[in-house]
């Protein structure tokens, strides 16, 4: 639940232009559990609640698309431990969210993008129930990239489009940026790309749709992202709208 | 006053038209509050570097060899650095950067503006460079001079960089001047070359893999962007190289009149002591 404080200030934000879309590199969770001396499942943990209060805080705004980063092709390289321990979370919050009716009752339509084939197929199961579940959901959207980078991303679409160019569906003339766009996972553009701990980098994420995102690198971990960050980054899209 | 203070029979609209008007002079007020925020931190950061260019301009003549210890004194210089101008070309703002990365023997310097005014200006942009080189360093070097464009036809082979007299050993740097063409639309090119490889029998589906992209694109055979500076205030790399700059440090500088030798000192600094995990 809100505070007044915060009711007031969303229904003074909700005055200017709301940004649409918001992408989000959830990145810092490992560094938040190393500070506090926990596991680093235990900050992956933290990581969820604060993608939670995120949701919340942007459904109340009016924001109509989250997209998150939450599990790069790279992060295979990680000790096996600590992935399976992150396939298992996963799967557990999304049942969760599932459940509780967090996604029905805010009518959040949740989709899965990446190459879900890498995936235990405990989690595949878990993925292919929430998405069908919430498909015909209609006020918000929520994307999350697992086992994603954006440059496979881009691969497989011009896999795609080559193969329809081989059957005859296409020609070579006819590919365009908005064809190879179309065989995106999303080519919904955010408005603004977010990424926290500091660190000023995309690592290969949303390369091709957030060209001409206005992008925003905090230095605040994962953990710690709030209500207040939010609302600073809402006004600094303002701020450029305006300017 | 009247419209908050009048009854009305139906009171309850004209209290709802009260509420809408304050939220809005707030959102207002907070708005501009911002605005001058942003712009009372944007003057003292000029302030702060009109001084130190002053300084640092009597530097450049003054104390080369102290200069030069700075600088070597960095871990870690990127190999490629690329510069993204967000606002009006200022050529001669543009070949002070240009300049400061050839003293430090940056081996590729990457120039975008997505309008392509740089390709345009070209030969005024080296005449500038050439006759700055020596106020950044005693033995200045010639750079080579490089206009992306799209491939022609389908590359199987890694290009390698030759220098003028067609060695592979490259000991000068080389400034490549980029647009929004090399961008998305290269992405196109190379998808279209790679549909008519297929159709032809050269290649086979499976082939179609990460490098066989990257051998096919404008910037073939150099390395990724590690570090790109933006210019301008919108906060966007506007279309700059999207494949390339994967992993690329990317810093938002401001105005381009305001990066001077010391900034861009700070920037390689802090550079130089990020540890990319590469997902681990």
């Amino acid at each position: 639940m809100f505070t007044w404080v915060e009711n007031f200030i969303v229904s003074v934000l909700k005055e200017g232009s709301i940004p649409k879309h918001l992408a989000f590199i959830m990145d810092g969770n490992r560094r938040f559990a190393k500070q506090r001396q926990l596991s680093s499942i235990s900050g992956h943990k933290q990581g969820f609640h604060a993608l939670k209060e995120t949701l919340r805080v942007c459904l109340s705004l009016g924001v109509e698309i989250v997209t998150v980063y939450a599990f790069s092709l790279e992060n295979f390289k990680r000790p096996e431990e600590e992935v399976n321990g992150l396939m298992k979370l996963c799967h557990k919050k999304l049942e969760e969210l599932n459940q509780s009716g967090f996604l029905k009752d805010n009518q959040i339509s949740v989709r899965i993008l990446g190459e879900l084939n890498l995936l235990p197929s405990f989690l595949r199961d878990t993925i292919d129930k929430v998405t069908r579940s919430t498909q015909s959901h209609t006020r918000a959207i929520l994307n999350v990239h697992i086992a994603y980078t954006s440059r496979e991303e881009i691969l497989r679409a011009m896999k795609c489009v080559v193969k329809k160019v081989q059957d005859g569906t296409i020609s070579k003339e006819e590919i365009t940026e908005e064809i190879l766009e179309d065989h995106l996972y999303s080519k919904d553009v955010p408005d603004i790309l977010v990424r926290t701990s500091g660190e000023n980098r995309l690592s290969d994420y949303l390369l091709w749709q957030a060209s001409s995102s206005q992008l925003s690198f905090l230095d605040v971990l994962w953990p710690d992202f709030s209500f207040w960050h939010i609302c600073l980054l809402v006004l600094s899209f303002q701020h450029q709208k305006w300017k | 006053m009247k419209i908050f203070s009048s009854k009305m029979k139906d009171g309850r609209i004209k209290s709802v038209g009260y509420s809408l008007s304050l939220f809005k002079i707030l959102h207002l007020i907070i708005l501009f509050g911002f605005h001058l925020i942003s712009q009372i931190f944007g003057i003292f950061q000029t302030f702060r570097c009109f001084s130190l260019l002053s300084i640092e301009n009597q530097r450049i003549w003054k104390d080369q060899n102290e200069r030069r210890k700075k600088m070597e004194g960095l871990k870690r210089i990127p190999t490629h650095i690329g510069l993204a101008i967000e606002e009006e070309i200022e050529l001669e703002f543009i070949s002070n950067f240009v300049s400061i990365c050839l003293s430090l023997k940056i081996p590729f310097i990457s120039l975008y503006d997505d309008q392509g005014k740089l390709k345009e200006k070209r030969r005024e942009l080296e005449r500038l460079i050439h006759s700055k080189a020596s106020q950044y360093s005693s033995k200045p070097s010639i750079p080579r001079f490089h206009s992306l464009k799209m491939a022609s036809k389908y590359e199987r082979e890694e290009k390698k960089w030759t220098n003028s007299l067609g060695n592979n050993n490259i000991n000068t740097s080389m400034i490549i001047l980029c647009d929004r063409r090399d961008g998305k639309e290269d992405l196109v090119n190379v998808c279209k070359l790679i549909s008519d490889s297929v159709l032809n029998g050269q290649i086979e589906e499976k082939d179609i893999t990460l490098e066989s992209i990257d051998r096919n694109l404008s910037t073939s055979g150099i390395p990724d962007m590690e570090l790109l500076m933006v210019s301008g205030h919108k906060m966007q790399t506007n279309g700059c190289l999207p494949w390339q700059i994967r992993l690329t440090t990317i810093n938002f500088i401001g105005d381009l009149k305001e990066l001077n030798e010391s900034k861009i000192y700070k920037l390689l600094e802090r550079f130089s002591k990020v540890e990319q995990r590469f997902g681990r």
